[in-house]
């Protein structure tokens, strides 16, 4: 059992992506460090692009990825904080104000409040809910920017937030799939913002930063200015359009390709012959084949030149690189191939550094899995979230942000 | 035994549900043309406007209209703002499906080069043969003159619509500018050129969806917009003209004055065009003799073999009158309206532009013969390898890895391989059956899913297919 009033510290985060389902525990001491427990992984059959297709197959892939992870961390998941993506996520900036009437014009605690849900009843497509209100600033008076308001004077208080919103179905779809399972959800986390949580200290993120998680089903992105994250975006590309084709273009079934991509997989063919092949071994469905390496690098090139291309096209439009002095940071399962440092190099105008390294307590198995960068990150935004909300009345509190979002689709 | 007093139509006429055979208008331009349907004909029930722009939905005659992203853009339209557009279309296709259910042949106009038209109208038949519906639409593309971004969004939806409708139609606002009154009154050009549309349109979903003495069958329809891929990029592969008469030498008038329609002004469609389609329309005094002639008519101004395609209907509040509508179609569209010839990126560059932007417009208008020349062909295999500048620094050919995609024109592939009849990667090509366009698109993996159309390009479909790049197997 996940005992978790027996062992107060212990999270678990759940990730369902298109081409595996990980579950991760982990066990949150006293000052704050995070202890990785145990991981289970599956295999994903009913998630593509981000999204659940088929539920009855995504459920049994997410029952298989908690067993496993139970039986490693020696626990019972009773809660999982659960990691979402798919293309349907957008994120809109909103602007609230309020003037403060006393004498003294002092920002109080209650005019932040005030702002911060005047920004949650702000205008989003009415088949969306609400996943972050992430606030960005406070301007006090038109002049002076800060994150701390309170007990600073001003006559009016302006606070700017960033909404990010899906569609209330495709949300509602996920989080079931998880909750049908006796497993309660405790907190969504957006994939990207939690992938940028595993590895982005916060210094990176002051000097203005983009990370970009090459998943299986899609690519999310995610820029930080200032601290605070300006835009996101979420492009429903990812690692299995790459398999998918090296399968069309080489005539592969859509696993040989997969092991093709996986073990010699490449951006440039530098210094390989025009004529050099390797060999896919004979299987029981497949004859032997030989493919030419230059043709693999040709395919795999064009889509991920293509992929990196149409998110710096997105981010080209914010016009914001000459604030990012923190580079560029890519990780996720995607990110491995090689030659991912060079092309990334020239397709962006700032530094580029691939994430494909976590500072983990505890197993170190995991600690270089760029893939389970998701995972990771939503353990790390559990335990923040976890620190700054404490519980008030256990497992069966729903958290102010989650509630306000389900809250619109019923499901509580 | 009964005796038949007349031929045509007999038994019970089946008047179709007016939603079954819709008439769908998506973009401004295209609400003019249905407005134009509507207002010769006070019983049009069967056409429904999309738009984003509130003064124009609200302007509208049309009883079932849809202002689309009201909430997001406050029906301030959308401002040639593709991407906008499509979002719009994806949050409310729900809503804006309960309003077409029930349809079973929808002719769509849409307007392209502005935001609505060219991003929703893909969507909308998109949404429309995803429900099994029949559809044929009737693009209409911008003027020569109206910049970059209209060409560019009419010439990326085109090639969406093309392959998802049943047929596409393509007419160019261009053949407005031949008018004389175009030089008086830039409201009668349009309409002029809208009033020839909304006649063919009207006149074909009649002769579909109501039981004439000369049916005109779906696969006529389609047919006649069968078109090669060449007339993909061409913003211009149809022209139509409507005439009606009445009176002891009608005939003569109403071919006449279908003849005078404006997209027959300039002769293009006498140049262009290789197949045609004649619709009558006419009262009970609609004579067989008249059907005849006016098919023989045309068929004598026309070169020996000409198809055409032919319908008659006969319409009791038609009495006394007659109407021809003339359709002539072409299946390699006006090369003169090629998006590539007016400066617009060509399907290749513009899939690049769209998704990658591999090379600058300088890196592509400098493209020297020198630089050609240090790109490796087929011989110089280990020249390319060994070009690579291991430091890091940029070489010549690394900066043309992206480059050699322009270069494709020039013969030469992404990877420096020689592209020409006699090679062998010639071989290559011909072996990738995806990259022939006519074949439908294999998604593969992707099949369940909703596709992932990004700058009028579908994601799913491989990025080496989109560009055409070969693939040496």
């Amino acid at each position: 059992m996940f005992f978790i009033k027996k062992k107060p510290g212990v999270i678990a985060a759940l990730e369902v992506g298109s081409h595996k389902v990980v579950a991760a525990v982990a066990e949150v001491r006293e000052d704050g460090s995070l202890i990785l427990r145990g991981v289970g992984e599956a295999s994903s059959s009913g998630v593509r692009k981000g999204e659940v297709f088929d539920f009855q197959n995504a459920q049994k892939d997410i029952s298989s990825a908690l067993l496993e992870a139970e039986n490693n961390a020696d626990v019972e998941i009773q809660e999982v904080y659960l990691s979402i993506t798919g293309s349907h996520i957008k994120s809109r900036k909103v602007r609230v104000k309020t003037s403060t009437e006393d004498e003294d014009h002092l920002v109080t605690e209650e005019q932040v409040r005030d702002l911060d849900e005047a920004a949650g009843e702000q205008a989003i497509p009415e088949d969306h809910a609400v996943l972050h209100e992430l606030l960005q600033h406070y301007t006090l008076d038109s002049r002076t920017q800060t994150i701390k308001p309170v007990g600073l004077c001003a006559k009016e208080l302006e606070a700017d937030y960033l909404l990010i919103h899906g569609l209330q179905t495709r949300l509602e779809t996920v989080v079931r799939c998880v909750m049908e399972l006796d497993i309660q959800v405790s907190g969504v986390v957006l994939s990207s913002y939690a992938t940028a949580q595993s590895f982005m200290a916060s210094e990176v993120k002051k000097q203005g930063a983009v990370v970009i998680d090459l998943g299986s089903g899609t690519s999310d992105y995610m820029v930080y200015i200032d601290g605070a994250v300006a835009h996101i975006g979420v492009l429903g590309v990812g690692g299995d359009h790459l398999t998918h084709d090296i399968s069309l273009g080489l005539k592969l079934p859509y696993k040989r390709s997969e092991e093709l991509k996986i073990r010699h997989g490449l951006l440039y063919p530098t210094g390989i012959h025009q004529d050099e092949q390797v060999t896919l071994e004979r299987s029981t469905n497949s004859e032997e084949r030989s493919i030419y390496l230059h043709s693999l690098a040709k395919i795999m090139y064009l889509r991920q030149r293509e992929t990196l291309e149409l998110i710096k096209k997105d981010l080209d439009k914010l016009e914001l690189w000459e604030r990012i002095n923190g580079g560029v940071h890519i990780t996720g399962g995607a990110s491995q191939v090689e030659g991912m440092q060079k092309l990334a190099t020239d397709v962006f105008p700032v530094p580029v550094r691939l994430a494909h390294e976590f500072q983990l307590e505890g197993d170190q198995t995991y600690s270089r899995r760029p893939d389970l960068a998701g995972v990771l990150g939503v353990l790390r935004y559990a335990r923040n979230y976890e620190l700054t909300h404490p519980r008030s009345r256990g497992w069966s509190r729903v958290t102010e942000g989650f509630s306000k979002m389900f809250s619109s689709i019923g499901l509580f | 035994m009964i005796d038949f007093a007349n031929d045509g139509p007999l038994g019970i006429h089946e008047v179709p549900l007016p939603s079954a055979h819709a008439t769908i208008g998506i973009g401004s331009g295209a609400v003019n043309i249905i407005d134009q349907i509507r207002l010769n004909d006070e019983n049009a029930h069967h056409c429904y406007i999309i738009d984003t722009d509130e003064q124009c939905v609200r302007g509208s005659v049309v009883s079932e209209k849809f202002l689309l992203g009201k909430s997001r853009v406050f029906g301030m339209g959308c401002g040639s703002d593709r991407k906008l557009a499509e979002s719009l279309w994806a949050e409310q296709e729900l809503e804006i499906s309960e309003m077409l259910s029930g349809i079973e042949t929808a002719f769509v106009i849409a307007s392209l080069g502005g935001g609505t038209g060219s991003a929703c109208a893909p969507q909308l038949v998109r949404w429309l043969k995803k429900n099994q519906v029949r559809v044929v639409v009737f693009a209409v593309t911008p003027f020569r003159f109206e910049g970059e971004v209209r060409k560019h969004n009419a010439a990326s939806a085109l090639r969406q619509l093309h392959s998802e409708a049943d047929a596409v139609f393509t007419f160019s606002n261009e053949r407005g500018l031949h008018l004389m009154e175009s030089e008086r009154d830039i409201r009668l050009c349009l309409h002029e050129v809208n009033k020839s549309i909304a006649g063919l349109t009207e006149t074909l979903r009649r002769m579909v969806s109501e039981r004439g003495f000369s049916q005109v069958t779906w696969e006529d329809i389609t047919g006649m917009g069968e078109v090669t891929q060449d007339a993909f990029q061409r913003l211009e592969t149809t022209w139509a003209g409507t005439g009606e008469a009445s009176g002891s030498e009608r005939l003569q008038h109403v071919v006449l004055e279908a003849l005078q329609s404006p997209l027959f002004e300039d002769g293009n469609a006498w140049q262009h065009a290789d197949k045609a389609f004649a619709g009558l329309i006419g009262g009970s005094d609609f004579s067989m003799s008249e059907y005849q002639t006016v098919l023989r008519a045309l068929k004598a101004d026309l070169p020996d073999g000409f198809p055409i395609a032919s319908g008659a209907l006969v319409d009791p509040a038609m009495e006394g009158r007659l109407r021809l509508t003339l359709l002539f179609s072409s299946s390699q569209g006006n090369p003169e309206l090629d998006v590539s010839e007016l400066g617009v990126a060509t399907e290749k560059v513009v899939l690049q532009s769209a998704t990658a932007d591999f090379d600058s417009p300088k890196q592509e208008v400098d493209f020297s013969e020198e630089e050609t020349a240090a790109i490796p062909g087929k011989e110089q295999d280990v020249v390319f390898t060994d070009s690579i500048d291991h430091s890091g620094e940029h070489t010549h050919e690394e900066v043309d890895f992206a480059d050699s995609y322009i270069e494709q024109e020039n013969e030469v592939d992404l990877f420096g391989e020689e592209i020409s009849p006699d090679s062998d990667t010639q071989k290559y090509f011909s072996q990738q059956e995806e990259l022939q366009l006519e074949k439908k698109i294999n998604r593969g993996r992707f099949e369940k899913t909703e596709r992932t159309i990004l700058n009028g390009q579908d994601l799913d479909q491989p990025t080496f297919q989109r560009m055409k790049v070969p693939i040496r197997l």
